[in-house]
């Protein structure tokens, strides 16, 4: 379990550029359509090197969107990229009926997830998970490091349907060994075993829930680390386990508190196994612009603010 | 392909089979989206009739051409015709909208073979035939993709977006046809929201665009045929001016009609008028 994580973190350079454009070498279906932001979306390797298949639509992400189901309604596997906050939200209705209700081959890449854009609110997808998840037929994933990126990509290739991944770009750390660690769409992953509670968190809120968990440790609360990247469908069984085995959670994540992975557990738990759940998050707010160390900081998304909620939930398990 | 003159007569003889089929079908299914259908339906007859390459015994097959409905209200016209076809069992139309049936009031992809696209949502389809059109280009396949647009839709935003990259990526292979009826659903589009002059701006926007009245079968089949043998880079549209209700002469430009319910006398009148007493029309 322990060996899944590496001794010590590496730092990866745009691991997303090589995974797309390795998967264009081995899948001469793929193809790849961007909205005016190939560098930025780090598809400008694949457009070197598969030009033929490579489609940049101008900012124009409604049309980028019909134009990848076409060409999926024709056997080709498009992958689509933009700013999470763009293909979600701007093309939110071509997404639903297009992509979603065919159940086309699509996969919509969204880069700057969460409080990560400078930009401000224009920039920062803080509601991606929460729109694409209420959609039926798509999957929803929200990658953690270079290891599971590098993973992801062809196994979402392979995937029948439609999938939103959020995505990492430039200097991405690397948590996961890549021999050891393998991601599966909708597999939760044990990180740490304790009974005092569970921390689940998911894409780049890993590195503070490793922290959080260590935080926690030294007070002698042991807790359970469940890393999620899939947040739909969700993984019931590793949830299922959590709850019998500490009885109380904390949700983490680079999103709001609502309609995310918190919205998500909280679902399962209250109609199968209920118990306290504390949610770290973005509260009900738009965030200023400002650098991710800053926002994390302001919007109490670090390590001793999820201790704060573990412990609540700590204390609300034992006092009811 | 021959533009000579059975082909032309034997087309609007087809066109006007369909239509007495569509107002059978308003009728006995008790309400259509009868007058957009009968303002499109010599357009649509032009298209899937006399140059649309496709095999009703072989829907899905990888050369055909490909038509597309953009405005799914117009759905009635399209499952007509693929009836008549034999992409499906003519006996199916008697269940029109009915709970369950697969011929919904607007078309959708996957119900039955032949409609390949979901139109109940206004402006996206062009873009479904953009990449359809670049997928034959990487397939080295030459089918082309034919799309079925409405006037009112042109309203929605999607639509010029689609046309710029079209233009872009010189979709020669794709060929888009308006019905421009003049009427979307609070009034006459003039009113609503004016998109005139319609062809200036496909045009401006790089599209091999052709005008023409679309409710005559040998001016819309004129311009198809020019541009299927086109040897130019550009997309192509035909803006067909029609009349709303074309046919029946107390629907014909009548803004009542948006949905349409008919009784026995209306039926029996639209009949009359449109094959007098000549029972074996049909």
């Amino acid at each position: 379990m322990k060996d899944l994580l590496l001794e010590k973190v590496e730092m990866v350079f745009s691991p997303y550029r090589k995974a797309i454009a390795a998967l264009g070498e081995k899948n001469e279906k793929v193809v790849v359509l961007g909205a005016d932001l190939g560098n930025s979306c780090e598809i400008d390797l694949f457009k070197e090197r598969f030009g033929e298949r490579f489609f940049n639509v101008g900012s124009a992400e409604q049309n980028e969107i019909g134009c990848a189901v076409g060409l999926a309604f024709e056997g080709f596997v498009p992958f689509v990229h933009s700013f999470g906050v763009f293909i979600t939200r701007r093309a939110y209705e071509q997404v639903c009926v297009q992509v979603a209700m065919h159940k086309a081959n699509v996969k919509l890449i969204g880069m700057l997830p969460g409080l990560i854009s400078r930009l401000g609110p224009t920039h920062q997808a803080i509601e991606d998970l929460a729109l694409m998840k209420t959609l039926p037929n798509m999957v929803v994933i929200d990658p953690a490091d270079a290891t599971e990126i590098e993973q992801l990509v062809p196994i979402i290739a392979e995937y029948d349907g439609p999938v939103y991944s959020r995505m990492l770009r430039r200097e991405v750390k690397r948590f996961f060994s890549s021999e050891k660690y393998s991601f599966e769409i909708g597999r939760a992953v044990f990180l740490k075993k304790g009974d005092a509670l569970a921390l689940v968190s998911t894409g780049l809120m890993l590195e503070q829930a490793i922290e959080a968990h260590g935080m926690l440790e030294q007070e002698g609360i042991k807790a359970t680390l469940l890393h999620m990247p899939t947040i739909k469908p969700l993984d019931e069984d590793a949830l299922r386990i959590c709850a019998k085995e500490c009885g109380a959670f904390v949700t983490i994540e680079n999103h709001l508190t609502v309609g995310g992975l918190g919205s998500s557990v909280a679902d399962f738990l209250a109609q199968n196994t209920p118990c306290p759940l504390e949610k770290v998050g973005l509260q009900d707010t738009f965030a200023v612009p400002g650098t991710p160390e800053y926002l994390f900081e302001r919007y109490h998304l670090t390590a001793p603010y999820i201790v704060e909620k573990a412990k609540k939930a700590l204390a609300r398990k034992h006092h009811g | 392909m021959s533009l000579d003159k059975d082909f032309i007569q034997g087309l609007e003889k087809k066109a006007q089979e369909l239509r007495r089929l569509l107002v059978e079908v308003t009728f006995r299914t008790k309400g259509a989206y009868l007058a957009q259908a009968l303002s499109g339906i010599d357009m649509m007859t032009a298209v899937h009739y006399g140059f649309l390459r496709s095999d009703p015994r072989n829907p899905y097959d990888e050369s055909r051409d490909r038509f597309l409905l953009s405005p799914g209200h117009y759905a009635l016209a399209l499952y007509c015709i693929l009836a008549d076809r034999g992409y499906f069992d003519k006996e199916l139309l008697w269940t029109f909208k009915e709970n369950g049936s697969p011929l919904e009031l607007a078309s959708h992809r996957g119900t039955v073979p032949g409609v390949e696209a979901s139109g109940g949502s206004l402006g996206q389809v062009l873009s479904i035939g953009v990449g359809m059109a670049l997928a034959g280009r990487l397939k080295r396949s030459n089918y082309k993709v034919f799309v079925f647009m409405s006037d009112g839709e042109q309203d929605e935003g999607q639509v010029w977006e689609a046309c710029a990259s079209a233009s872009h990526y010189k979709l020669s292979n794709l060929i888009a046809l308006i019905d421009c009826n003049g009427f979307q659903v609070d009034g006459a589009t003039k009113d609503v929201m004016n998109m005139e002059p319609l062809a200036e701006k496909y045009r401006a926007f790089g599209f091999d665009c052709e005008e023409c009245d679309g409710n005559s079968m040998e001016q819309v089949c004129q311009i198809l045929d020019k541009f299927c043998k086109a040897d130019n880079d550009k997309p192509k549209v035909l803006i067909g001016r029609t009349i709303r209700g074309k046919g029946v002469s107390f629907m014909e430009g009548n803004k009542d009609f948006h949905y349409t319910r008919l009784d026995e006398s209306m039926r029996n009148r639209a009949l009359e008028e449109m094959f007098g007493g000549d029972s074996d029309a049909l």
